[in-house]
């Protein structure tokens, strides 16, 4: 188990709103709070979600050749300041990716996953997954045609699941 | 208790870097024609990404989903991304997946 702790303070952007996320921490007491552009705190906040974004990308030769798949698959957990002392940022994203990438191979079979690719992380202020804090929600949305897409007939599987980080 | 609703939030990704005056011309123009189509927008938030600029609109009214990817098009956001948003919509996990990445990683495919 990981004990290492984290005191130094940063922030990220809230990419809900683009507010900022200031974490520090004050007399052994780790905070998030919530800052507008003009750098004044706006709220306290008990969590943020932090959430991992995988797709699928064809290279433009292999898009001519095959009729390409549209898949996206998100991975979301919600981080409370304790979990950002004791595992680091790095860490609970690392996390979340790999859950991420644990549900997507579930979903897919090898030829699908060999061209998936992380597309990112999001850090956002507001809640927008069915999990609870020491659960992690998990979607996946895909649709094999073009026609697909145009008719909004693509499939999805979400699900939400027990976590640790 | 959150400060502004998802459903209120305008997310928008441009592929340009923007001056000063375009950028104040830019975010004039997108304001006007938000309040033209009857929305009050409260506020304006962008940040410079590695390709170009994010911007959220925040506005006064709650919009469902295919509504906000219709605004998110009409105001300029990335077209390829506006094709998956309006798909997002009519599956319901718009809110899912329009996503700004704060940490993004960039690969060569």
């Amino acid at each position: 188990m990981m004990t290492m702790l984290y005191t130094l303070s940063f922030s990220v952007t809230d990419d809900d709103t683009r507010y900022g996320i200031v974490y520090f921490v004050r007399r052994g007491s780790p905070y998030l709070f919530l800052r507008d552009k003009r750098k004044r705190f706006i709220r306290k906040l008990d969590y943020i979600e932090v959430r991992a974004f995988i797709e699928v990308r064809y290279s433009r030769e292999e898009a001519k050749k095959a009729n390409p798949i549209y898949v996206d698959t998100v991975a979301m957990i919600l981080v409370k300041p304790d979990d950002i002392m004791r595992y680091g940022m790095e860490h609970i994203r690392r996390r979340a990716m790999e859950e991420a990438w644990s549900f997507h191979r579930e979903l897919f079979g090898s030829r699908i996953v060999t061209i998936s690719y992380e597309r990112g992380w999001e850090h956002g202020s507001t809640r927008k997954g069915d999990e609870d804090y020491g659960e992690v929600y998990l979607h996946s949305i895909w649709a094999r045609t073009l026609a697909d897409l145009y008719e909004g007939v693509g499939r999805e599987r979400e699900d939400v699941r027990p976590f640790r980080f | 208790m959150f400060v502004h609703s998802v459903s209120s939030i305008l997310k928008v990704d441009v592929d340009i870097k923007m001056d000063v005056v375009m950028l104040q011309r830019w975010v004039e123009t997108r304001k006007r024609m938000l309040e033209s189509m009857g929305y009050h927008v409260v506020d304006v938030n962008y940040r410079y990404t590695r390709h170009g600029m994010h911007f959220w609109f925040i506005l006064q009214e709650q919009l469902d989903a295919y509504t906000r990817a219709t605004l998110q098009f009409m105001i300029g956001d990335d077209h390829r991304r506006c094709f998956y948003n309006f798909y997002r919509a009519r599956l319901g996990v718009f809110d899912h997946f329009n996503a700004l990445f704060g940490v993004k990683v960039y690969e060569q495919v």
